[in-house]
């Protein structure tokens, strides 16, 4: 491809800002992440050695512990962020009229323009002590600061994104899957859950995928939900890296943590793409 | 007679105006802002709100106010940051803080002819540099130690080994060690025949408490701890006073002549002027104004801290201690020494503890 001199010139200013606001300081990070810290001191020293201390004291069990915890809940909450808002794209996209179409994608998308921090002292009021808590740790038959609840309001703060963003997402899949095929499939004798489940769902795939992956990736960078949330016992990479960076000073340590979660976030979301459309899309 | 005013003619004006605004208006905003306004960063309530009445009173200067966030160590990479003009001239912070800023080069040097009042507080407890200048200005003194609310908790405390009773399941509040300098394990370490220097007792009493399910939360800043107690979530934390001074719908015990493994940890809070300030002038008067007899007195009520000036009177009966309570409850620790390790204990805590909880 060959790039003409016009074309060239609207790409400096696009190109000239990615590399002053991404690419300077995702280098700066890594520069530092590679630098000697000195306890006690804020931040590395200009003329400090090079070194794969801050990699290596990475290599540990319960490191490993907190990559896998800020994945599994990730994981968790993002299937069922896809689980709760299908139903809801669905409904806006076939059983809504025009007018309560833009009404109800109107309403998905006042919700994601709620302030971070409104929803999430809201959560903390209504499931704190406060709040239902203790009603609801009766039912559950759970320690109202145990782990177990500790975890479920993180996620249940993680939804309060993930389900707008989910059922946006997967507002125009559903609408291009051409409801005809349902009608075929029921005209030949298929019950209604058999059709959406063998034909609607099928089809659906890309857009359910588009949805896991950008809430997955939501959950993966989530920091004030569980800061807030996770009452210091559920703690995502996010929270350890700030601890690092703003109470620690530790920048060489928060800056090697930092590299490896971006590396394992792509690594993650380029394997799932590409298992899904190979294994699944194609077939 | 009609006047023509285009759209043309608008955005013209509009562009003019602008130009002019933006070349000529801003110097003079910043050198006045300068010049007259102090940038002066303080902790939330109680602090701030006894900082903004005694600014109100000092009258010299509009005082823009910072509020830290987190730890007393977090404004520090905001300082790095910005260093050498940091948009502030003067900090409250503690003992430990105060080391790591002259350790930096941040703390501007102090003297009687910038702060006359100092000569009423005792030289002791002033933090100095290598070569013996001063760098900080004391406003208070106060404790570190354990706290419970009778109301809420199941048990009676008598002694550190009460936080292991299973009665207190998911009652404890336990600072994360950014807060305190992580006093708290130091605390369980002495408690267990070793000390800052030796905190493997320490580490293993709270590898305990965590995994009994006893820590119902981990705080993170004063609003964690002040929420956490006021709403009955939790009730027995290890806090300094001021922050409990927040606390006023929940009634306290606090536990610094309890029993000896139960330690009280003794810091001095006050101002430190930043080297790289404009205005070191102004900050030191107002810090001066701050550390006066009168308003010592009004410090103590408001922020519930000893008043380091001589002259102040105070009433704050749980941190009177005499000679042979200071013997039995009273731990001076080595603040240089915690701030060093500091980076080494948050990633124990990270490693084995959180896990357990």
């Amino acid at each position: 491809m060959k790039l003409s001199r016009g074309a060239i010139l609207l790409l400096v200013p696009g190109v000239g800002i990615l590399l002053a606001f991404l690419v300077l300081p995702l280098a700066n990070v890594v520069e530092e992440s590679f630098r000697l810290f000195e306890p006690g001191r804020i931040g590395a020293a200009k003329d400090a050695p090079y070194t794969f201390f801050n990699y290596a004291e990475l290599i540990n069990v319960t490191y490993l512990y907190y990559f896998v915890e800020t994945a599994r809940i990730g994981f968790i909450a993002s299937i069922v962020g896809l689980i709760l808002g299908f139903p809801i794209a669905y409904v806006i996209a076939r059983r809504f009229t025009p007018v309560w179409r833009k009404i109800g994608v109107g309403f998905l998308i006042g919700i994601m323009f709620l302030s971070t921090l409104v929803r999430v002292y809201a959560l903390q009021l209504t499931f704190g002590p406060t709040g239902i808590a203790k009603f609801l740790t009766g039912l559950l038959g759970v320690s109202m600061n145990g782990r177990f609840y500790t975890e479920l309001v993180v996620i249940l703060g993680l939804l309060h994104y993930l389900v707008p963003i989910a059922a946006i997402t997967l507002l125009g899949t559903i609408q291009n899957v051409n409801p005809r095929l349902t009608e075929a499939a029921q005209a030949l004798g298929a019950p209604r859950w058999m059709a959406h489940f063998t034909i609607t769902i099928p089809l659906c795939v890309p857009g359910l995928l588009s949805a896991f992956l950008i809430s997955f990736t939501l959950c993966l960078s989530a920091f004030v939900v569980p800061m807030i949330l996770g009452k210091g016992k559920v703690l995502f990479v996010s929270n350890l890296i700030y601890s690092r960076f703003s109470e620690i000073a530790n920048y060489p340590s928060g800056s090697a943590i930092s590299i490896i979660m971006l590396l394992l976030s792509l690594l993650i979301i380029y394997g799932v793409t590409y298992l899904v459309t190979t294994r699944w899309i194609k077939h | 007679m009609s006047i023509k005013f285009t759209r043309r003619d608008l955005l013209k004006t509009a562009a003019a105006g602008g130009t002019v605004a933006a070349t000529s208006s801003f110097p003079f905003i910043n050198s006045a802002h300068a010049a007259e306004a102090l940038s002066v960063v303080d902790w939330g309530p109680p602090w701030i709100d006894h900082a903004k009445k005694t600014g109100e009173a000092w009258g010299k200067a509009e005082i823009n106010w910072t509020l830290h966030s987190g730890g007393a160590a977090s404004i520090l990479p905001k300082i790095k940051a910005a260093w050498p003009n940091p948009p502030y001239d003067l900090v409250d912070n503690w003992s430990p803080v105060f080391l790591s800023m002259v350790r930096e080069g941040w703390a501007e040097t102090v003297t009687l002819d910038d702060c006359p009042n100092l000569a009423n507080i005792p030289e002791g407890l002033i933090t100095k540099d290598a070569d013996g200048n001063w760098k900080n200005i004391p406003r208070g003194t106060a404790g570190v130690f354990f706290t419970y609310a009778p109301e809420n908790c199941p048990i009676e405390i008598k002694s550190i080994d009460d936080l292991l009773d299973p009665a207190l399941k998911g009652q404890i509040l336990w600072p994360n060690p950014t807060l305190n300098t992580n006093l708290q394990v130091v605390a369980l370490a002495k408690a267990r025949g070793g000390d800052e220097y030796n905190m493997e007792p320490g580490w293993e009493f709270l590898k305990e408490l965590a995994a009994s399910g006893n820590i119902g939360r981990v705080s993170a800043n004063t609003s964690d701890v002040i929420t956490s107690l006021e709403t009955a979530e939790t009730s027995v934390t290890f806090v300094d006073q001021g922050t409990l001074s927040g606390v006023k719908g929940t009634e306290l015990i606090h536990l610094t002549k309890t029993d000896p493994t139960l330690k009280t940890f003794v810091f001095v809070s006050g101002w430190c002027v930043l080297s790289s300030s404009k205005n070191k002038e102004l900050a030191f008067d107002y810090a001066n104004f701050t550390i006066s007899k009168e308003n010592s007195e009004l410090y103590y009520q408001d922020v519930g801290e000893v008043p380091v000036n001589i002259n102040a009177e105070h009433d704050i009966q749980h941190l009177r201690f005499s000679p042979e309570e200071t013997d039995a409850y009273v731990v001076i620790p080595d603040w240089d020494h915690l701030g060093v390790e500091l980076d080494n204990w948050n990633k124990r805590f990270e490693k084995d503890i959180v896990p357990l909880l």
